[in-house]
């Protein structure tokens, strides 16, 4: 089948098309979060048959790479050197070490969620929220990271791509069409549904583990091509989770450089997880041959901030 | 009844009889997360009837406070303001919004676990591994949180004492004993087990709420929580994880040479993990509701590849 690229006025189109503006109301601003009900939740809950768990995070770490230009921070206010030739030390009461950490968790290294008060089309966020609510001062006032407070339960899906096409990984720029999303459902055995998380491996993080950090603006990366967006939004997911942007990079549009980000967070109201690490995911799945899960994510609970860091799980 | 406290010498000797060093080999870092094995998870996703989850973190503000000496970080990169007047910002193809976060999460103010190389007895931490494995130039290199990836996947049970006894908030300095854990694991009907997240609520955050923030260090200050003679009760449980709506501690805690004595033991001795400043106000109002206290809890610590802990949001699920 031929895969057809849209053209930019098309993806101008779904602007309006794909979106969910008004849907659960002109004040909302939970977006297809709204979709997971606690009846779906208990069905999640149900693929539970082992007690099993893992990590779908990247480690973090602090260290400079080209594809962390603002790399993560780490300065230990107290260590556990010297305790033993400190006098002092050895009899305070209180014997701990501790650190400062800090981040920028957006980017391409962090396992974070976007709230949909990261990305604006023109100058509004989903449903019609107004960008300077973003305050430089005081942060995300509305669609922050904290309407997730009480966590996001639901089925997580996996489509396994490299699998699917028998590669350890994806190569840079390859980009992914509604017809491999298609083909992998039927090669999993799996249907996405309304509500579900939908965690697309494309091997980046095992691509980097193999060849080391490369920077996706100029090496690109792996990921979907904008003619995946009808299609995801005719599943109704909740969550879209990839292990780079998502987005195959470069877009080959000049002037829309992350479609999949810039429709499916202010147009959608889709959050996403990015920068996932889904190593140990697809070897579970592999394992027990099935794609579906239970997936847990808690993102911290940053009062008014566009994200946050996160480690999402997945339960079997 | 006459209650008979343990003596300095006493809580030193915990440090040995209450020991979990070797019980998991030698080489063991996780500590009573042994204590969860994947029957003990099924068990605990089997008490989620409703889809009803809920959180047991605070709000991370970036605010100074009494409690909050080193207070978070939220420092933006790129607002959203400015974007429709501004000529330059209006026709650029991405416009996004971020922002730079950074906080010290050991002490009072945010919702914590702490790894178990948090604490050291003398110089050593859980198991014997050496106080020094933790790095000034590194971090944890040994008992790490990211030890905890995959995330904790147990059983939660809490013990409500302000409900316990009848009023809003435990009072600052005032201390829970075992008797005290016996008497609530009646009143709530549920009996501590072998792997489980024991979450006791003082109603410290609801106290903070309601009065303002207050160092626990303050000149006649405290907090409400466990006294050091908890600590035998909750060895005997073999819990794997201890959470508290502050330092788990009673402040003072009554000894000179142990600021933190609940901390120490745990951590060091009993080899089990810790969260720290939760918010149980949603979640006591659930249990009430619900008429159960007991559920799933799930606690997912970042990824922080040497970290002495992490923030974290843990949930509730029924």
């Amino acid at each position: 089948m031929a895969k057809t690229k849209p053209t930019s006025e098309e993806i101008r189109g779904w602007f309006t098309s794909l979106s969910n503006w008004g849907r659960w109301g002109k004040e909302d601003q939970m977006g297809t979060l709204n979709l997971i009900t606690p009846e779906k939740r208990m069905g999640a809950f149900g693929l539970v048959k082992k007690g099993r768990s893992v990590t779908l995070s990247r480690p973090i770490v602090a260290e400079n790479s080209i594809d962390a230009r603002v790399p993560p921070q780490q300065y230990t206010i107290e260590s556990g050197e010297g305790w033993e030739s400190t006098p002092e030390k050895m009899e305070t009461t209180n014997r701990s070490a501790s650190e400062y950490i800090g981040m920028v968790p957006h980017g391409f290294v962090i396992t974070h969620v976007d709230s949909l008060s990261h990305i604006f089309l023109g100058g509004q966020m989903y449903n019609g929220w107004p960008a300077h609510k973003v305050l430089t001062r005081g942060g995300a006032t509305v669609e922050s990271i904290d309407l997730l407070k009480d966590g996001v339960i639901t089925r997580g899906v996996l489509l396994d791509m490299p699998t699917l096409k028998g590669v350890d990984y994806m190569q840079p720029g390859e980009a992914l069409y509604p017809e491999d999303l298609e083909a992998a459902e039927e090669r999993f055995n799996v249907k996405v549904q309304s509500g579900d998380a939908l965690f697309i491996r494309t091997g980046n993080w095992e691509r980097r583990n193999a060849l080391g950090p490369e920077n996706p603006h100029e090496v690109g990366s792996a990921g979907m091509q904008a003619a995946c967006l009808p299609w995801i939004k005719s599943k109704d997911i909740a969550l879209l989770g990839g292990d780079m942007a998502s987005n195959v990079i470069p877009s080959g549009y000049e002037d829309i450089p992350m479609p999949i980000h810039q429709v499916m967070v202010p147009v959608m109201g889709c959050w996403l997880i990015d920068n996932c690490n889904f190593e140990g995911l697809a070897a579970m799945c592999k394992e027990e041959g099935r794609y579906e899960f239970l997936a847990i994510i808690t993102p911290l609970r940053l009062a008014t901030a566009t994200g946050a860091p996160a480690n999402p799980i997945a339960v079997f | 009844m006459a209650r008979t406290l343990p003596a300095a010498a006493d809580v030193r000797q915990y440090h040995k009889s209450l020991s979990n060093w070797g019980r998991w080999g030698k080489e063991d870092q996780l500590g009573a997360m042994n204590l969860i094995t994947p029957e003990k998870r099924l068990k605990a996703v089997s008490l989620v009837k409703k889809g009803v989850t809920v959180t047991m973190s605070r709000p991370i503000v970036a605010e100074p406070s009494a409690d909050s000496p080193v207070p978070p970080t939220l420092h933006m990169i790129e607002s959203g303001e400015g974007w429709n007047t501004t000529p330059g910002k209006k026709d650029q193809a991405t416009h996004n919004a971020s922002e730079y976060i950074g906080f010290v999460f050991h002490g009072y103010i945010m919702t914590h676990v702490d790894a178990l190389s948090h604490w050291f007895d003398g110089d050593k931490m859980y198991n014997g591994h050496p106080a020094d494995a933790v790095r000034t130039r590194g971090g944890a290199t040994m008992e790490s949180i990211d030890l905890l990836k995959n995330g904790v996947v147990t059983r939660g049970v809490l013990f409500d004492f302000p409900t316990l006894k009848g009023v809003d908030y435990m009072q600052e300095r005032e201390a829970i004993f075992p008797e005290d854990l016996d008497a609530a694991e009646k009143k709530f009907n549920v009996k501590v087990e072998a792997g489980d997240l024991l979450l006791i609520r003082t109603g410290n955050w609801e106290r903070r709420k309601a009065l303002g923030p207050r160092s626990p260090n303050a000149e006649g200050g405290g907090a409400s929580g466990l006294h050091a003679a908890c600590l035998p009760w909750l060895r005997e449980r073999d819990i794997a994880m201890l959470g508290g709506d502050l330092a788990q501690d009673v402040i003072p805690s009554g000894y000179s040479e142990f600021s933190l004595p609940v901390h120490q033991v745990i951590l060091t001795a009993m080899g089990c993990w810790i969260l720290d400043n939760c918010n149980f106000e949603d979640l006591a109002r659930i249990c009430k509701e619900e008429n159960r206290y007991e559920f799933l809890t799930v606690v997912t610590p970042l990824r922080m590849a040497n970290g002495t802990g992490s923030p974290v949001n843990p949930i509730a699920i029924f």
